[in-house]
């Protein structure tokens, strides 16, 4: 640049400087170039559409690409309901952490956070742009997906703002039986709107260029929602029976039906792994391994599926680790020294529901008010579609296998355990309700790994499948070992953000806000 | 400067080149427990220092009304070299620093492993002493500046060329700074000397290599200060051994992956990141003298900062950090300053001298652009070929970003100065801005005055003013700045990443006003016996009001937090400085003392916030702001913004210690249970500077001290649980650790849960006091132009930096700092030791 052209320059700026005050491309100047405006997300249904989507991929968390980290599965599922449902052990920290039921604040609060400054932020948005449009269809959707990831809430919490949501900074919380009713009464309403839907367009599809999970296709959107209802109505059995008994059966008598076919199976795919993949190879060599009880029954049971789950340890077996070990030295749990076993790393899809969990929940259906010898076919049904859908075989004879779960035996140290259960694997119409009962959320268990949300969510309800109580129990005498962890307490930070809010909160759980607290559906007599 | 007043913004002061602020080029500063490589020098690590002719400060406000809000903070003032009239001169200096490392924490030699392959120091107690000493892996670090300068004129010409070419080796093999300066300065006067011309361009080139600040991953301090005694350290020095199913060679570290540890060699050898800046400034400015009392200048100045980082990590780096065959990502980014200002000035007397009015109006713009490109990712399926072809672009990892703003500020200002009689002077200044970040909101533009009184006591009370006490001045000022919000926040959209729009978990707040701060300032100025010895003495209280920040919110609000404008933050200080100097026979001796103390103190959060969306008020009176693993910055009403809260060991309902079965302590990670450890800014800060000169001998040290405030080692913690730390060896030495005044046997169980990860940080929060003697330095002026007629002056200077820790309690050094931000201050996490240097300087003039 010559002297030239900087005096010339100096005296443009100045001219420029002088008219001080015109400020007509502020606007230009202050609206971000790299987002989208909401002008343009407007353009092609891409606003519908990506509230959509996003309620679908935080219906469980992974590493979607727009900021969610598989550290929020870890924090969300797998270091709170996937070790407390048995299927895995936390391999990291000084052994004073949730696996040793000492409930650190920076996990269990992480369900809360993600859910409602996700899942309902879209869900809200959504479902006032589905009424101004008058998008029925779309709203009912968003209504079944607003289900499917706020039970796992209320599952976790209890009492937990949900009607209310969207009106208030501060939202008022709900009683867990009001919250249930209303999911009930809300999957009701988005299967009759669906079903006319339907009914008018065979043909049809809903959000079709952003749905990830079923591109649209209404048919199986039903059948998911009638499936979710099935779930929602099984865990009121001990709660309300008269209630889980009618829901159920809307849905078992629903023209369009459950899942009954694999090929229904709601399924994200994770972009390259699911999140337990991440947490086991790259966190730390493993924060994470096969769960003790996970280990006693696949190995008991002599599973098919069970280095479909899992890795081999270093001699060729598969071995868990328990919860709650004191541990300070995590080296020789960790993958590099192989003595136990990482989840399987050829685990892609993230499963919400699958037919063999249908079919499970039919099974205990009609367990409980049917017939036991169609609640023997639906669990031997319920087995083969979980092999199936795993690409496992052997399926008949696993079926008549009367295996029954082996002891636990730490492949590192001393941690060893008894045998959670004699219960075997065939069927029998003869043996008591209890021991079919226990047959049953035994498999459904198998059938839903690695969905640890589901499984503890059941395991508490029922009791089953029997799971290895802690090495170490930090409660504080709080929660019984034996019992296990009930319920995930509140965030602490509601404490200053929504005093009023969860103030009535642990009013209406009817117990402390502790992890020993049994939450409304949690009572089976024990 | 005087405190951090703003929650959220910026608490750096500003800087200012020859008149013209620069801009805020400061990266993002390490945050948590694993960030911390890869870092970056800020704005001002470009300029020569050579180039600089004189630093001023202005700590308060009042600055304000001339540079804009971003002086809230205070301004440092910088002008540089000119060239001189009717003379030459060339300059050539070479300064050589030694550097080695100097606060580092205790560690013990005489417990082994545990078992062989840990990286745990619990084992047995060795026959022999390990050899092995973490100072070793540190090399001497050499920082060396060869510049030369050329300085010439006449009465209408003046020009100044220089060159300077910086070359530096960190103690940590391969961290390396380059640095190449070009300036060149033309002055030309014309038109009878009323017009006056300055043109300046200047260029610098920064090349930086593994700068590591703190933190886990990729740090090679950790695993050398971990490093189990009576291992043979010898062994990882082979880095990287053949893999031949592979055909390449892959890193060798048999111990694991705790803390996500590598091994330090490969660390420093094969993950390297790349800094490379381009730096360049020009500027001009023309003043015109019309009148002997008005000068009107017009001046614009472009300033360009270009630079790329690059992170290239080989094959063989742990899974964590990149895929089998290795992980490359490359980020550029581009800062344009558009800079333009127009100024008349006034200075002129009135009625016999009697009234003396200065005044300046003027205009400017300020337009700044800021982009930033990101490509990054595992690489597949060449290994070690770091190149965008060979990212692996299916997999989740990899990120494609790409960001930026502009925005511009345009401001009218005036300043007037009314003098009376010499002995009494009023200021006032106001200012309006226009900011293109308040486009949208209610407020187009902000407005802020200031104004100031001061007299000269010794002039107008007869017969005060002697030899002995010739001067004593008062003076009082107020002054309000106004500060504009962040780019965007008016505008909502959409974040679009990987193809997937979503939205955000940031409630919209469109309705934002501006901050504000108002301070007060009172001081003196006092001379004694000729003006040998001054005093000068300050008193400010500041308030800043409606402060932008993110509050944070009940997530079952459906957002996580929402930017609000509220809260107040005071701080209230004194600064003294006392001078004194005096020729002794042929010795001269100048001797000065400064003395800081600040409080600040947080007023109010986020009070009777209200939300007309949903008609609520709203009430936050507790923010957490930063911390990790067990450390927390949280800032409360009636507390300061360095405070710290701590987990703590649990008590039961007496106070007592709970204990376990086998005696030990228990950690109470519970957060509601976090103790307050103390603020992290210091209460007094100290210094004490002389310089001696005799027959071109000259002598200079410095002292400072700082007192108060409090320092967290999370090193510490983490050397404990390893049972690495030489606190562990003697409490083993000893056999017990006391518990509840009774000796517990369990020391590897004791240490292994104070030190543990989330720890019982209450253990390790230290007293931050301390006192040395920074500087020192002995140099003599050869009278070579005696000797030589073409050399005008030879120099050498011997000059020592850190040399003497004479009082501290922390286990490293408090004064240094991973984080130029506002939080996360006194919190150490394997920062490199602080250093200690020894040098010389050669200045040589022709």
């Amino acid at each position: 640049m010559n002297i030239n052209s900087l005096i010339k320059l100096t005296a443009a700026v100045s001219l420029a400087a002088t008219v001080a005050g015109c400020t007509k491309n502020f606007e230009d100047f202050n609206t971000n170039k790299h987002e989208a405006t909401h002008d343009q997300m407007l353009t092609d249904d891409n606003l519908t559409g990506a509230l959509f989507q996003q309620l679908e991929r935080t219906v469980i968390l992974y590493r979607d690409g727009t900021g969610t980290l598989d550290s929020d599965y870890q924090v969300t599922y797998n270091l709170c309901a996937d070790i407390w449902s048995g299927f895995f052990a936390p391999t990291l920290g000084d052994g004073r952490n949730n696996g040793s039921f000492y409930i650190l604040d920076q996990w269990a609060r992480s369900m809360f956070v993600n859910k409602y400054s996700k899942s309902m932020n879209a869900w809200v948005t959504l479902s006032e742009i589905a009424e101004e449009s008058q998008l029925d269809h779309v709203a009912a959707i968003a209504d079944v997906l607003k289900v499917t990831t706020m039970h796992q809430v209320t599952d976790y919490y209890g009492a937990v703002p949900y009607s209310k949501v969207g009106t208030s900074l501060t939202p008022e919380y709900d009683s867990q039986e009001s919250i249930y009713r209303q999911m009930l009464s809300e999957l009701d309403e988005a299967i009759t709107v669906l079903s006319d839907y339907y009914a008018a367009n065979p043909a049809g599809s809903i959000m079709t260029d952003f749905d990830i999970v079923y591109g649209g296709n209404v048919e199986q959107w039903i059948k998911f929602a009638n499936t979710l209802r099935l779930r929602l109505a099984m865990r009121c059995s001990y709660a309300d029976e008269a209630l889980a008994r009618s829901e159920a059966e809307k849905s078992i008598n629903d023209p369009i039906g459950i899942i009954t076919d694999n090929a229904d199976n709601a399924v994200v795919e994770g972009v390259d792994h699911h999140p337990i993949y991440e947490i086991n190879v790259n966190f730390n060599d493993g924060d994470c391994q096969i769960g003790a009880s996970l280990d006693c029954y696949l190995n008991g049971f002599d599973d098919p599926r069970k280095f479909l789950y899992a890795k081999a340890a270093n001699d060729g077996e598969l071995h868990g680790v328990r919860n709650g070990i004191d541990n300070t030295n995590w080296t020789p749990y960790h993958n590099t020294a192989n003595n136990v076993s990482a989840p399987n790393a050829t685990i892609y899809d993230i499963v919400w529901i699958n037919a063999a969990e249908a079919y499970f929940l039919r099974a205990e259906y009609e367990l409980r008010w049917g017939s036991v010898s169609t609640a023997k076919d639906m669990y031997e049904e319920g087995i083969r579609k979980s092999f199936e859908e795993w690409g496992a075989t052997g399926a008949d004879s696993y079926i008549a296998s009367t295996r029954t779960s082996t002891s636990f035996v730490d492949a590192v140290e001393n941690n060893n355990a008894s045998a959670p259960s004699d219960v075997a694997i065939a069927f029998d119409t003869a043996d008591d309700f209890e021991t079919n009962l226990e047959r049953i959320m035994t498999q459904k268990w198998l059938a839903v790994f690695p969905n640890g949300c589901e499984a503890w969510a059941e395991y508490r309800r029922t009791d089953y499948p029997r799971l290895i109580a802690p090495v170490n129990n930090y409660s504080d005498g709080v929660v019984d070992t034996d019992l296990q962890i009930r319920r995930v307490p509140y965030p602490i930070s509601e404490q200053s953000e929504n005093p009023s809010g969860l103030a009535q909160g642990i009013s209406l759980l009817g117990g402390p806000d502790n992890a020993g607290t049994q939450l409304w559906w949690d009572k089976k007599q024990r | 400067m005087r405190g951090t007043k703003s929650i959220s913004n910026n608490n750096n002061a500003l800087y200012v080149i020859d008149g013209i602020p620069m801009p805020n080029l400061s990266g993002e500063q390490p945050e948590g427990v694993y960030a911390g490589a890869g870092q970056t020098g800020d704005g001002l690590s470009a300029i020569n220092p050579d180039d600089i002719a004189s630093i001023s400060v202005l700590s308060g406000p009042s600055a304000a009304a001339l540079y804009g809000s971003a002086a809230a903070n205070g301004v440092v003032i910088i002008t540089t070299k000119k060239g001189s009239k009717d003379s030459f001169s060339l300059n050539y200096s070479n300064t050589t620093e030694f550097s080695r490392a100097y606060i580092m924490p205790s560690f013990q030699n005489t417990y082994g492993a545990t078992e062989a392959g840990s990286y745990q120091s619990w084992g047995e107690k060795l026959a022999t002493p390990s050899n092995y000493s973490p100072r070793d892996f540190f090399q001497t670090g050499i920082n060396e500046n060869n510049s030369i300068s050329l300085s010439s004129g006449t009465e209408k010409n003046q020009i100044y060329v220089s060159m300077a070419a910086t070359n530096s080796k960190g103690i940590i093999r391969n961290n390396d700074v380059d640095r190449y300066n070009f300036n060149v300065r033309n002055t030309t006067n014309f038109l009878k000397d009323k017009m006056t011309l300055d043109v300046s361009l200047s260029y610098a080139n920064i090349k930086e290599q593994n700068m590591v600040s703190q933190g886990q991953y990729m740090n090679p301090v950790v695993p050398i200060y971990l490093f189990p005694a009576g291992d043979d350290f010898e062994r990882i020095k082979i880095y990287e051994r053949y893999d031949a199913a592979r055909n390449l060679k892959t890193q060798y570290w048999p111990y694991g992956n705790d803390l996500s540890m590598q091994n330090p060699y490969w660390i420093t050898e094969n993950q390297r990141y790349n800094n490379n800046k381009n730096r360049m400034m020009a500027s001009a400015q023309l003043s015109y003298k019309p009148l002997d009392w008005l000068t009107i200048s017009a001046r614009g100045k472009i300033d360009m900062n270009n630079e790329t980082h690059e992170r290239k990590f080989n094959a063989g780096t742990l899974q964590l950090f990149a895929s089998e065959f290795g992980y490359y990502s490359k980020e550029t980014m581009v800062t344009n300053q558009k800079f333009g200002e127009i100024i008349a000035s006034i200075n002129k007397y009135f009625g016999d001298n009697i009234v003396n009015l200065t005044a300046t109006i003027g205009a400017n713009i300020e337009d700044i652009q800021y982009s930033r490109d990101y490509i990054g990712g595992n690489l597949n399926p060449i290994a070690n070929l770091f190149t965008f072809g060979n990212i692996d672009r299916s997999h989740s990892a990899t990120e494609m970003v790409q960001e930026g703003y502009r925005k511009q500020k345009q401001a009218i200002f005036a300043n007037v100065q009314v003098g009376f009689k010499s002995m009494v002077y009023l200021d006032l200044t106001a200012r309006n801005d226009w900011s293109s970040t308040l486009a949208f909101s209610d407020y187009s533009s902000v407005f802020y005055p200031t104004v100031g009184l001061s007299g000269i006591v010794t002039e107008f009370i007869p017969g005060l003013k002697s030899d002995v006490f010739p001067y004593w001045k008062l003076r009082v000022s107020y002054s309000e700045v106004g500060n504009d919000p962040e780019q965007f926040l008016t505008m909502p959209t959409y974040s679009v990443a990987s193809g997937i729009a979503s939205t955000k978990t940031r409630m919209e707040n469109t309705n934002l006003q501006p901050e504000r701060t108002k301070s007060w300032e009172v001081g003196t100025n006092i001379h004694f016996f000729n003006s040998k010895f001054q005093i000068d003495a300050t008193w400010y209280k500041s308030s800043t009001f409606n402060q932008f920040f993110e509050s944070s919110l009940s997530a079952a609000s459906r957002w996580t937090s929402v930017i609000v404008n509220a809260g107040q933050v005071d701080n209230t200080g004194v600064e003294l400085s006392a001078r004194y100097g005096d020729d002794f026979g042929p010795v001269h001796w100048d001797t000065y003392m400064t003395y800081s103390h600040n409080r600040n103190r947080i007023v109010s959060l986020l009070k009777d916030w209200y939300v007309p969306e949903t008609g609520e008020t709203l009430n936050i009176s507790r923010l957490d702001v930063g911390g990790f693993g067990g450390v927390k910055n949280i800032l409360y009403e009636g507390g300061s913004m360095s405070d710290v809260y701590v987990t703590t060991l649990a008590t039961d309902e007496k106070g007592y210690l709970i204990q376990t079965s086998t005696g030990n302590v228990v950690a109470d990670y519970d957060d509601e249970d976090l103790i307050y450890a103390g603020d992290t800014a210091p209460k007094h800060l100290l210094s004490w500077g002389n310089s001696l000169s005799w027959k071109g001998f000259s002598l200079n040290f410095l002292f400072t001290g700082r007192l108060g405030g409090v320092a967290i080692s999370k090193t510490q913690a983490v050397m404990d649980y390893y049972g690495i730390s030489q606190a562990t060896a003697d409490a083993r030495d000893r056999g017990y650790v006391m518990i509840n005044g009774m000796k517990s046997p369990n020391v590897k169980e004791y240490y292994q849960t104070i030190g543990a990860n989330d720890g019982v940080m209450s253990m390790y929060v230290y007293d931050a006091t301390n006192i040395r003697l920074s500087e020192l330095s002995i140099g003599y002026d050869f009278p070579v132009q005696n000797w030589c007629k073409w050399l005008k002056g030879l120099n050498l200077t011997l000059v020592g930096h850190n040399l003497w820790m004479i009082y501290k309690k922390a286990p490293f050094d408090p004064e240094m700092t991973s984080s130029t931000g506002t939080y996360n201050q006194g919190i150490d996490y394997f920062m490199q030791p602080s250093t200690r240097s020894f040098g010389f300087s050669v200045k040589l003039k022709f």
